[in-house]
């Protein structure tokens, strides 16, 4: 989707809808300001990357240095009294942890701020080596979904494809929506209420 | 993709600068599009109820483009691409709250629905 800049000036105009649960019409385009507060103490910056350096120090990353940098991170957040959501391991690739910030009494830019810091401090580089160590693979039972929901539309996948980036490259790129599509679908059958993000 | 995203880019487009209101889907009824570009590098950022994506469309900035979703108030981790980033709400969910940077350190805006 390319645009050319001042398009996208007319597009960032408010678009008069209802709805949307806010009392404005239409989308709000906003620079939150929290993200340029520190909520997070330079000790703690400190012993963050001191930890994570501990658990790479082997030179890889293992589910359970990811799973350990996690664990600070959930004490670092719940000092600024954020709460981690997790909702383990994402079945759509099993390379990252589906991890979400709450607390519903703070401006969710704060809390977002706070989930940044915390996140930077203790997980970032565990996270990153995890992934580039571990390619993606969906899960078994994810992938059966999509499978049949793609052939269902007419695409056919081959028997090795074992991750969606394979299902997107056999598909083809002008059938990539539909992969997406198929596996959010299997993302909502086999695990409803959980936000699994396909991306 | 392309085609159906250009289409639906295009439908906007047309509407806002007509100044009319769309017939369109009612995801892409409360759709917002934002520019996080940074010197001559171009990235924007685009959301609905339904879809969110970030996207480097010219440059040679290395930065990724950088996308976050925020759903029932619940904030989510970022998620990044070299060139495009999207996401695809889980069903039956709805994205009120889209984040969009252009690279890993940079500041970020966002897209409130």
């Amino acid at each position: 989707m390319r645009m050319r800049y001042g398009v996208v000036a007319a597009l960032a105009l408010v678009l008069g809808t209802t709805g949307c649960g806010h009392t404005h019409e239409g989308p709000v385009v906003a620079t939150p300001a929290a993200q340029f507060h520190e909520y997070v103490s330079d000790d703690e910056r400190a012993e963050g990357r001191a930890a994570q350096n501990a658990l790479l120090a082997d030179g890889s990353a293992s589910r359970g240095d990811y799973e350990d940098a996690v664990a600070r991170l959930r004490k670092c957040l719940a000092r600024g009294d954020v709460r981690l959501v997790s909702h383990g391991w994402n079945p759509v690739n099993h390379q990252n942890m589906s991890l979400w910030y709450e607390n519903p009494s703070m401006p969710e830019d704060e809390v977002a701020a706070y989930g940044d810091q915390c996140h930077a401090a203790h997980v970032v580089t565990v996270e990153q080596r995890y992934a580039e160590q571990h390619p993606p693979r969906m899960s078994g039972a994810l992938l059966t979904e999509a499978r049949a929901c793609l052939s269902g539309r007419g695409i056919t996948t081959a028997g090795g494809d074992g991750s969606l980036p394979e299902l997107v490259h056999t598909a083809g790129p002008d059938r990539k929506r539909d992969v997406f599509e198929c596996v959010s679908k299997g993302v909502a059958k086999l695990y409803p209420n959980k936000p699994f993000i396909v991306s | 993709m392309r085609n159906m995203t250009k289409i639906k880019a295009a439908a906007v487009m047309t509407a806002a600068v007509a100044g009319l209101a769309v017939a369109t889907a009612p995801a892409q009824a409360h759709a917002g599009v934002v520019d996080v570009s940074r010197g001559s590098c171009k990235y924007y950022g685009y959301s609905d109820h339904g879809y969110a994506e970030t996207e480097k469309t010219s440059g040679g900035c290395s930065g990724h483009a950088w996308l976050r979703v925020r759903i029932n108030g619940v904030i989510g981790s970022w998620q990044h691409d070299p060139e495009r980033e999207w996401i695809y709400a889980p069903s039956g969910m709805s994205i009120q709250v889209s984040d969009h940077k252009s690279c890993a350190d940079c500041s970020y805006k966002n897209i409130w629905h």
